[in-house]
């Protein structure tokens, strides 16, 4: 198997990766309500967001 | 609101730059900046003791209580995206086909096959270790 392979599975990879989160995430129940209201601080972005500018931040519930 | 309305457009960019190949260096760069981004956020919020949260990363890598072991496994996808960052972009790419199509047939069972063989074997991989998991926490 050439080793140009397994750069190009890694890239594949990372890609799909990426896109299946931002699939789940960005478009879940739960987030998609939030865009239409223009992301008023009920998803799991604003979450992460305010964990890194805000210690008070990422009370996002689990699960 | 820049980092909430600025990750799900890099993630979508960046996850596409990867697949397709088009200004794949900017997409290798902002995947980096992502999972950077990704690390300081569990960090924090490890440091101040609240473990109760999940990763919420969904998608095939499968929703986690945060934890040290998905700042490792950031570390690792860093690790991967710095690999192809330093390594001569390769050829099977929609934008090396588009340029020249002879090279989707001349490339087919030396690295389609085995690249297809690869990513699966990984997902089913990611998706295992994730059932693994649960599992064993029931």
């Amino acid at each position: 198997m050439p080793l140009s392979a397994i750069f190009v599975s890694v890239r594949l990879l990372l890609g799909v990766l990426l896109l299946s989160v931002v699939g789940e995430q960005a478009c879940s129940p739960t987030t998609l309500p939030a865009w239409h209201r223009g992301l008023p601080g009920s998803t799991i972005y604003t979450a992460i967001e305010e964990s890194i500018f805000d210690d008070t931040g990422y009370r996002y519930p689990s699960g | 609101m820049i980092l909430a309305t600025g990750i799900p457009l890099a993630e979508l960019l960046a996850g596409l730059g990867l697949l397709s190949g088009f200004w794949l260096v900017p997409a290798i760069v902002l995947a980096l900046a992502l999972f950077v981004v990704f690390c300081v956020a569990i960090t924090l919020n490890l440091v101040r003791g609240r473990r109760d949260l999940s990763c919420h990363c969904g998608g095939a890598i499968g929703n986690h209580l945060i934890s040290w072991w998905l700042i490792g496994r950031n570390g690792l996808l860093m690790v991967c995206s710095l690999v192809l960052l330093v390594t001569p972009p390769d050829l099977f790419t929609v934008a090396s086909f588009v340029r020249s199509p002879s090279l989707l047939h001349q490339s087919f069972i030396s690295t389609i096959v085995p690249v297809a063989v690869l990513v699966g074997a990984a997902l089913a991989a990611i998706m295992l270790f994730n059932a693994a998991q649960v599992l064993w926490r029931s």
